[in-house]
């Protein structure tokens, strides 16, 4: 490989970052100011403790809608019993049930 | 477990960019026998004012506590210290000179984990700012 190659590449490729760098600066500078290390932290604290919020409170409210969906469960299986014992006394007075229909 | 950001590590970087900086410049008037027999005379300025920029740059930005200098400046270093290793790998023609060119392009390694790092935050940074 040629060595006037090799220093070509490192030469190039020291620019090209420079470039990116400066990209950024530029792209940085159109959206607002240009902020330190430390802050830029600071608000990736800030958004992950905001999505950490927004995982918790999403999971409380799924908690709160299976409660929900037990109270209901509770509920149809309570009717379904009454319905089960108001047959059976019809079938034990003489009467014909009439066809149940589908609850599910 | 958050971020954290050490001041004392900007007065530690702050002294490695100078540092960088004053070299450059000296190797401007005085340049390493390995580069001379490496570089062209213009390249061999241009090395150096790799080496200049990118510390002033980078120096610049660690004293006003912004980043940007060092988007700029880490790459020049980067490759201005990996210019420098191949250069002593190849034609320092001394032995020692191996092992100082390994230690320089781990130096270049150094810089560029640097600049990627500071790349991925801004990125993540202007990601979240889109998505918010």
């Amino acid at each position: 490989m040629d060595l006037n190659l090799i220093f070509t590449i490192l030469f190039g490729a020291g620019s090209g970052g420079a470039i990116i760098g400066i990209q950024n600066v530029i792209k940085a500078m159109r959206s607002g100011k240009v902020q330190s290390e430390e802050t830029l932290l600071s608000r990736i604290d800030a958004d992950n403790k905001k999505q950490q919020e927004m995982r918790l409170a999403a999971e409380k409210r799924a908690d709160d809608a299976e409660k929900e969906a037990e109270g209901y469960r509770k509920q149809r299986n309570g009717a379904r019993e009454e319905v089960a014992r108001l047959r059976w006394f019809m079938i034990q007075q003489g009467l014909t049930p009439p066809e149940s229909g589908d609850d599910t | 477990m958050p971020w954290r950001s050490d001041k004392r590590n900007r007065f530690i970087y702050g002294g490695m960019y100078s540092l960088l900086l004053v070299a450059g410049a000296f190797f401007a008037f005085y340049p390493s026998q390995a580069i001379l027999n490496a570089l062209q005379s213009g390249l061999v300025y241009a090395w150096s004012g790799f080496l200049v920029t990118g510390g002033m740059s980078s120096f610049y930005g660690v004293a006003r506590n912004k980043w940007h200098g060092e988007m700029i400046g880490l790459p020049l270093l980067s490759a201005a210290n990996a210019i420098f290793a191949v250069a002593l790998f190849l034609y320092a023609q001394t032995t020692p000179s191996y092992g100082f060119g390994l230690i320089f392009m781990a130096f270049s390694f150094g810089c560029l984990a640097r600049w990627r790092e500071l790349r991925r935050l801004v990125k993540l940074i202007e990601g979240s700012r889109h998505g918010s």
